[in-house]
C-alpha cells in the first residue's frame, strides 16, 4: 500500500504509440496480491506479451520488477532534447540521467550513466556531455534518447536473479553499485526460499557494517529486503520466460527498498 | 513435477514438496544395507579380478547371513560353493551384487529382476563415466528403466561398493570393515570412502555406512540421503560430492536430512567459481561454485574443504554435543599452544571470554602464581595432578563457556616415552619414575574422559600426541582412542570443528 492508502500495482504513464514511456512513480506494490501465484503469472505474461527474446525494454522490466513486489524509481523516457524540462519536472530533483539504447548493455561503461543532477540548467549541460562522450565511446550504437531517473539516497545494494544449470531459479543478494563485480560481495539463494533463508543470506554478505548504518548512510531494514528477494524468486518461478534479472543499484533506506536500474533478460 | 506446478501456500513455497521424500523406497533400500543373503554375480576365481576380492572382503569382515557367489562355470570360490545362475540360488536374495564385465551387466540385471532380488549394486565400470559417445548413458537408461518397473533399488554402476558396520557387510573391493558407529558416508568417489574408513579404524570412530554412489543409474545421492535420514543407526551424515545432475532434488534431501541430523559436505570443484557468458551482472557472478554453497548454506549442511575436516567434522558431531553459543574456554599445558588456539578461534568467529571473577579467585588459590590470569588458561607447566581436573570443573560448572578446549592431553606420557626410550631408559630407577608419570597420565585421563562424557557442553581436546598415539606407547592416548573420544591433532582442527558444529546448532535452532 502506498502513502495514500491505495492498492495499485505499479502506475504507468504517457503512454504514447502503445508503449509505455516511464512510470513507477512510489512504485507502489501489493505484495499480497501477488502471493496469488495465478495472479502473478497472469500479471507477467500480460507484461510481457509476445516481445523477443533478450533484454527487455525498460518499461518491461520495470513493471516485471513490480509484479515481484520491488518499487522502483519513478523515471521518464525523453527522445528529444526539448522535452528534458518536463518530463524533470514530474521526476523530480535529484535526478539520474541515463542513456537509452538498445545496443548498450553497461551504460556507465560508456559514459552514458550521470548522477546527481540538481537543476535543469545542470540537466541540459549533462544531456550534451553525454551525447558527445557516446558519440566517441559507441558512434555506431542507436540512441533513442535518454531516461531521467528520481535519485535516491541511501546503501546501494543489488539484487538478482538467474537460472543454474543444476539448482533452477536463483536470486542474488549483494553489495551494489558500479563495483559490483569487483567486490564480488554477493551470496545466492535458490528459489523457492522464504524471509528467514533471505536474512541468512543477508548476513552471509561480508559488508556487514555496510548494512548496519555505516558513517552516516541509513540503515538497512533487512526484512524489507528480504521479501523483496523473496519477491525475486517467486518471479523467476512464475515467469519461466525470464532468463536473468538485474537490479542494480538497488536503493535501501530503512524499509524503502527502491530499484534504480532494472534489467530483465528474456529467453525463448 | 517442475517447480512451475508446485502450488503456492500463503506466499511461501517448498522445494522439499517440489521433491517429497519417497518412504517406500527407503523401505526397499533397507534390504540392500541390511542383507540377509548376498550373491555376486560375476564372481571369480582370479585374486586379481573384482569377482574374487569383493567375496574375499565380504567374508574377511564376518558377514553373518548367506553369501553366494554366481558364475556359470560352478564348482567352489573361497570355499563357498558357486551358483551357475541368480536364478538357481535357492531362497531369496537381499542384494545382488554385480561385478561381470560390462557389455553383459544389462543381462545380469535382468536375470536379477526376473529372480525378484531386493536390491542390485553394478561395480562394473565403463558406462557413462568418461564416455563422450553416449552408448554408456544409453545403457544406464536401460539399467534404470529396467529396475523402475520391478521397483528394485539399483545402486552403480561404477561404484565401489557398500559397507554397513551394523550388518557386518563389506560388499566392496576394498576388505576394510571400520568400527561401530553413527556415521555413514555418501560419496562419488569410492577411494574417498575408503579414506575414511581407514581414518574412523586408526582413530577409532565408528562408521555405520559407506555408499559408494557411482555413477548414480537409477540411485542417487539425493535418495541415498533420504535413506540414511530415516535410518536410525546413522547420527550424522558425510557426503564427498562431484556434481548433481539434479541440484533441486539434491537441496530437497539435503534440507530433509539436516533437520534430522548433521550432514557434513565436501564438494569438489570450489574452483569452478569462475563466470560463464551470461548478459546480467548475476549471471556472470552466480558460478557454480557460489550456488552449490547457496543450496548448501540453505539447507543447514556443513560443508568443508578437504578430507581431514570432512573426518574431523564428521567425528565432532558423532562425538560431542552441539554447543549453545560461540563462548570457549581453553586450558593450555603450554603457552604456544594456548595462543595458537586463541588466533584459531577468532579466525573461526567463536569468543574468548574473560574470567568470571569467581573462576579467577578460584584459579589464584589454586595454581602457581605465574598462571596466565586469563583465558586461555595456561599452566605455564606446572600443573599438579588434580589441578587439570579442578580448572575443568571450575569452567564446565561457571556457565560461562559454550565449549571448553582442554590442549595437550596425553603429552605426560609422550615425555615419559620420551625418557623410557632415552640412553638412561635402562636405569631401573627412571624407569620406576616413568611408568609413575604414565600411570598419573592415564589416571588424569580416565578423570578427563569421565568429564566429557557426563558434560552436556563440548569438552573438545586436542593434542598431537594424537598424532603418534598408535605408534608410540602413550597409555592415556590408548585410553582416549578406546572410549571412542575423538582427540583433534591441533588447535586449528579443533576450533573449526566447533565453529561448525555451532554453526549447524544455530541452524537448528532457526529452523526446529
Amino acid at each position: 500500500m502506498d502513502a495514500n492508502g491505495t492498492n495499485e500495482r505499479i502506475r504507468t504513464k504517457d503512454r504514447e504509440d502503445g508503449k509505455e514511456r516511464g512510470g513507477a512513480d512510489g512504485a507502489t506494490v501489493d505484495r499480497q496480491a501477488f502471493s496469488d501465484r495465478k495472479a502473478l503469472e497472469a500479471a507477467c505474461r500480460e507484461a510481457i506479451g509476445d516481445r523477443p527474446a533478450g533484454l527487455c525494454e525498460p518499461d518491461v522490466a520495470a513493471r516485471l520488477a513490480a509484479t515481484a513486489g520491488i518499487s522502483v524509481a519513478s523515471w521518464r523516457f525523453v527522445s528529444k532534447e526539448e522535452d528534458l524540462a518536463q518530463a524533470s519536472a514530474q521526476v523530480g530533483y535529484p535526478l539520474v540521467l541515463k542513456v537509452a539504447s538498445p545496443d548498450i548493455s553497461h551504460k556507465s561503461d560508456v559514459g552514458g550513466v550521470q548522477v546527481g543532477i540538481g537543476d535543469e540548467a545542470q540537466l541540459v549541460a549533462a544531456y550534451h556531455t553525454m551525447m558527445e562522450r557516446l558519440g566517441e565511446t559507441v558512434p555506431d550504437a542507436a540512441i533513442e534518447g535518454v531516461t531521467l531517473h528520481a535519485q535516491h539516497r541511501g546503501v546501494e545494494l543489488a539484487l538478482g536473479a538467474n537460472r543454474d544449470a543444476q539448482f533452477g531459479p536463483v536470486v542474488m543478494f549483494g553489495v551494489g553499485g558500479l563495483f559490483v563485480e569487483l567486490y564480488q560481495d554477493v551470496v545466492f539463494r535458490v528459489a523457492p526460499f522464504d524471509e528467514s533463508d533471505a536474512l541468512d543470506a543477508l548476513s552471509e554478505i561480508k559488508a556487514q557494517a555496510l548494512l548496519n548504518g555505516f558513517r552516516g548512510l541509513p540503515t538497512v531494514d533487512r526484512k524489507a529486503v528480504a521479501l523483496a528477494g523473496v519477491g525475486l524468486g517467486r518471479l523467476m518461478l512464475s515467469c519461466p520466460r525470464i532468463a536473468e534479472v538485474d537490479l542494480n543499484p538497488v536503493i535501501v533506506s530503512g524499509a524503502d527498498v527502491i530499484a534504480v536500474d532494472v534489467r530483465v533478460v528474456l529467453s525463448n | 513435477m517442475s517447480y512451475t506446478d508446485v502450488t503456492q501456500k500463503d506466499g511461501v513455497m517448498k522445494i522439499e514438496e517440489e521433491y517429497p521424500a519417497d518412504p517406500a523406497l527407503s523401505e526397499r533400500m533397507h534390504r540392500m544395507f541390511y542383507p540377509g543373503t548376498v550373491a555376486l554375480i560375476g564372481a571369480s576365481h582370479d585374486p586379481r579380478k573384482w569377482g574374487h576380492r569383493v567375496l574375499h572382503s565380504l567374508l574377511s569382515a564376518g558377514f553373518e547371513g548367506r553369501c553366494i557367489p554366481v558364475n556359470p562355470k560352478g564348482g567352489t570360490i573361497l570355499g563357498l560353493p558357486v551358483a551357475r545362475s541368480i536364478a538357481m540360488v535357492e531362497g531369496s536374495v537381499d542384494l545382488a551384487l554385480v561385478a561381470v564385465p560390462a557389455p553383459v551387466v544389462q543381462a545380469a540385471i535382468e536375470a536379477c529382476v526376473e529372480a525378484e532380488v531386493g536390491a542390485i549394486f553394478v561395480i562394473t565400470a565403463g558406462f557413462s563415466e568418461g564416455d563422450s559417445s553416449g552408448i554408456g548413458r544409453r545403457a544406464e537408461a536401460r539399467m534404470r528403466q529396467t529396475v523402475h518397473r520391478a521397483q528394485i533399488p539399483l545402486g552403480g554402476p561404477n561404484g565401489q561398493g557398500l559397507t554397513c558396520t551394523q550388518a557386518r557387510l563389506c560388499a566392496q573391493m576394498y576388505p576394510i570393515m571400520p568400527p561401530r558407529g553413527g556415521i555413514s558416508l555418501v560419496t562419488q568417489s569410492g577411494n574417498v570412502g575408503v579414506s575414511m574408513s581407514h581414518m574412523a579404524v586408526y582413530y577409532n570412530i565408528g562408521l555405520s555406512k559407506t555408499i559408494s554412489a557411482g555413477n548414480e543409474a537409477a540411485l542417487t545421492t539425493a535418495q541415498y540421503l533420504d535413506f540414511l535420514a530415516e535410518d536410525p543407526d546413522t547420527s550424522v551424515v558425510a557426503l564427498y560430492l562431484e556434481g548433481a545432475d539434479d541440484g533441486r532434488h539434491l537441496l530437497a534431501a539435503l534440507r530433509r536430512t539436516s533437520r534430522r541430523k548433521p550432514v557434513v559436505m565436501l564438494k569438489s570443484g570450489r574452483s569452478d567459481a569462475g563466470a560463464r557468458a551470461a548478459v546480467s551482472h548475476t549471471g556472470s557472478l552466480a558460478g557454480s561454485d557460489r550456488v552449490y554453497d547457496a543450496a548448501f548454506r540453505q539447507a543447514g549442511v556443513v560443508r568443508v574443504s578437504n578430507l581431514e575436516e570432512l573426518f574431523d567434522t564428521a567425528a565432532g558431531f558423532a562425538t560431542l554435543p552441539l554447543p549453545r553459543g560461540d563462548r570457549i574456554g581453553i586450558i593450555t599445558l603450554g603457552g604456544g599452544w594456548g595462543v595458537l588456539a586463541s588466533d584459531a578461534a577468532a579466525a573461526e568467529g567463536l569468543v574468548l571470554p574473560v574470567l568470571p571473577t569467581h573462576v579467577r579467585a578460584a584459579l589464584d588459590e589454586m595454581l602457581p602464581a605465574r598462571w596466565s590470569k586469563a583465558n586461555p588458561i595456561d599452566f605455564v607447566a606446572a600443573e599438579e595432578s588434580d589441578t587439570l581436573i579442578r580448572t575443568l570443573d571450575l569452567l564446565v560448572d561457571s556457565g560461562a563457556f559454550d565449549s571448553i578446549v582442554l590442549l595437550g592431553p596425553g603429552h605426560s606420557s609422550l615425555a615419559a616415552h620420551c625418557v623410557a626410550d632415552s640412553r638412561l631408559g635402562k636405569d631401573p630407577m627412571i624407569q620406576a619414575g616413568v611408568a609413575l608419570l604414565q600411570q598419573e597420565d592415564e589416571e588424569k585421563m580416565r578423570t578427563i574422559l569421565e568429564r566429557c562424557d557426563r558434560s552436556d557442553r563440548p569438552i573438545v581436546l586436542a593434542s598431537d600426541a594424537a598424532l603418534s598415539g598408535q605408534v608410540i606407547h602413550n597409555p592415556a592416548m590408548a585410553m582416549a582412542r578406546a572410549a571412542g573420544t575423538y582427540v583433534f591433532t591441533s588447535p586449528e582442527r579443533a576450533m573449526r570443528v566447533i565453529r561448525h558444529l555451532r554453526v549447524y546448532a544455530a541452524w537448528r535452532e532457526r529452523n526446529d
